[in-house]
């Protein structure tokens, strides 16, 4: 009992600080808030299992996979550049049917020939992206 | 143009070459500064999945995803063994031939498991270890089969990699026998060299309640010296019987450590910057190194972060400001459904908290979502 009490006083000015910042929680409504969102986290507890946690974990790795290459300074305006392109170039605003020698005519337009620029060097870039590839996948 | 070369694409070879990169950003894009990293195979291999392949909660394809995912574009990966560091000329040979000069070394070629030297282990024993792919579906096979008798894991080597795994694996198998149905049939033993059941002091404290309400028995000051006919001997002239033995063994740094004259054993480093002590722009990262803390995937990261800052300033002609003070966490699986985690740093030890769920939920999912941290994302 010495001893307990003894322990006690060594931590009265922890036990003094934490009843302090309870009864601040509870003036002023967090604790009810805190105790009611508890019940979620119990919810959360009883409904998850190791392969539901895992499933999870790992589509967010994906996921973080592919924001983290998204988000790289020139895939990211590029990407920006594409989109406006879609925007621009509505796939819905009836577009026009072009065969082959509409599409030789198509090639005089400055607008295309960057079009056509940026295209041949991303099947450059993406060549190598797959020859650097190719002795992690075994395909040489 | 600075060329920076790093050996091992372990956790925190692959981490730092990501983060000089994104550190490096501008100057690589210019060409003023060339990023190499060095890597036996085209695999980055994650090795803490390989205490879960035994009990068969993970596969050793989980544990492994080539480097080229892993690694920004703009390193330049090479798929060669290094042989040779020779620090006056600033080159590294390698297996096929070829050198690679460099204005800045990274040397993170981790922490070697050598059964073949750990008595019980290896060739002439008949120990286990999950410390190795094979060594790892071996134990998974011998364990499925094990229904009776006396399991032992015992700390053979030290320092070992991942202080918490023979935490762990003697409170997940007792565990995993109980949902087989067979644990009264089993006994569990741990043995430890020294006087306490772990290096850490809290987490020797925090284990021996949980050890004896598992019914684990426990075996301290236990050097072994010899492992014959199913019985360990002890340098304190101690015995102990075994039906399956399962131990940890030595680690050993790559020899090229030694012959560069980068330390007799460990690479020594200044625990701090983590510099070599013998060679200039030189510097360690991770298991390789001498610091006063675990061998832990965590130190690897954390300390990534000072090997980046420092050559990065030096690079810029700056001065190198950054510390590390041995940030170190390890997460603790305290069976099949609870786990907790200790977290300290040099001459600061850890409080370990009680285990619960979530911890244990946090670890797997850790687990899942580790490419992000090999990234540099996380």
């Amino acid at each position: 009992m010495a001893d307990e009490l003894e322990s006690l006083e060594a931590e009265s000015a922890a036990i003094e600080d934490a009843a302090d910042a309870l009864l601040e929680l509870q003036q002023d409504g967090t604790l009810d808030d805190l105790t009611e969102a508890a019940t979620a986290v119990s919810l959360i507890a009883d409904a998850l299992d190791d392969e539901m946690v895992m499933a999870v974990a790992s589509l967010a790795n994906d996921l973080g996979m592919v924001a983290d290459g998204a988000t790289q300074t020139n895939t990211l305006r590029t990407l920006q550049t594409l989109m406006d392109a879609m925007d621009e170039a509505d796939a819905f605003d009836d577009p026009q049917e072009v065969g082959m020698l509409g599409a030789v005519s198509k090639m005089r337009d400055d607008d295309v020939k960057r079009g056509l620029g940026f295209l041949l060097e991303f099947l450059g870039a993406l060549g190598r992206q797959i020859e650097r590839r190719a002795e992690a996948y075994d395909y040489e | 143009m600075d060329r920076i070369v790093i050996v091992g694409g372990g956790s925190g070879g692959t981490v730092t070459a990501n983060r000089l990169v994104e550190e490096l950003d501008h100057e690589v894009d210019r060409g003023d500064v060339e990023i190499t990293l060095v890597n036996e195979t085209p695999f980055h291999v994650y090795k803490p999945i390989f205490l879960y392949v035994p009990f068969g909660e993970k596969e050793l394809a989980d544990a492994r995803k080539p480097l080229v995912d892993l690694v920004d574009r703009r390193v330049e990966l090479v798929y060669d063994r290094v042989t040779e560091i020779d620090t006056d000329g600033k080159s590294v040979r390698l297996s096929a031939g070829d050198s690679l000069d460099y204005d800045h070394l990274v040397v993170g070629t981790g922490a070697i498991p050598q059964p073949d030297k750990t008595p019980g282990l290896g060739e002439d024993g008949d120990g286990y270890h999950f410390y190795g792919p094979q060594a790892s579906e071996d134990l998974r096979d011998a364990l499925a089969e094990f229904e009776e008798g006396h399991l032992v894991l015992s700390v053979i080597g030290t320092p070992h990699v991942c202080p918490a795994a023979p935490v762990e694996f003697p409170m997940i198998a007792d565990q995993w026998f109980r949902e087989r149905g067979v644990r009264e049939d089993i006994d569990i033993t741990y043995t430890y060299p020294i006087q306490r059941l772990h290096g850490v002091k809290p987490t020797a404290e925090w284990m021996v309640p949980r050890f004896e309400e598992r019914d684990i028995d426990t075996k301290t000051f236990f050097n072994v010296e010899s492992v014959e006919n199913g019985t360990i001997h002890t340098l304190e002239g101690k015995e102990l019987d075994y039906d399956m033995l399962v131990g940890v063994p030595e680690f050993d740094p790559a020899p090229l450590i030694q012959e560069a004259g980068l330390g007799e054993d460990w690479m020594e480093v200044d625990r701090h910057t983590l510099e070599s002590d013998h060679a200039e722009d030189v510097y360690g990262i991770g298991d390789v190194t001498n610091i006063p803390t675990s061998k832990a995937g965590s130190v690897a990261h954390y300390a990534s972060g000072t090997v980046v800052s420092r050559i990065a300033s030096r690079v810029r002609g700056q001065q190198p400001t950054a510390n590390f003070h041995g940030k170190t966490i390890c997460f603790i699986e305290a069976g099949t459904e609870e786990g907790t985690f200790i977290e300290f740093g040099y001459g600061r030890d850890p409080v370990v908290r009680d285990e619960n769920k979530f911890l244990h939920w946090s670890k797997l999912g850790y687990n899942e979502a580790y490419w992000l941290t090999a990234k540099g994302v996380l």
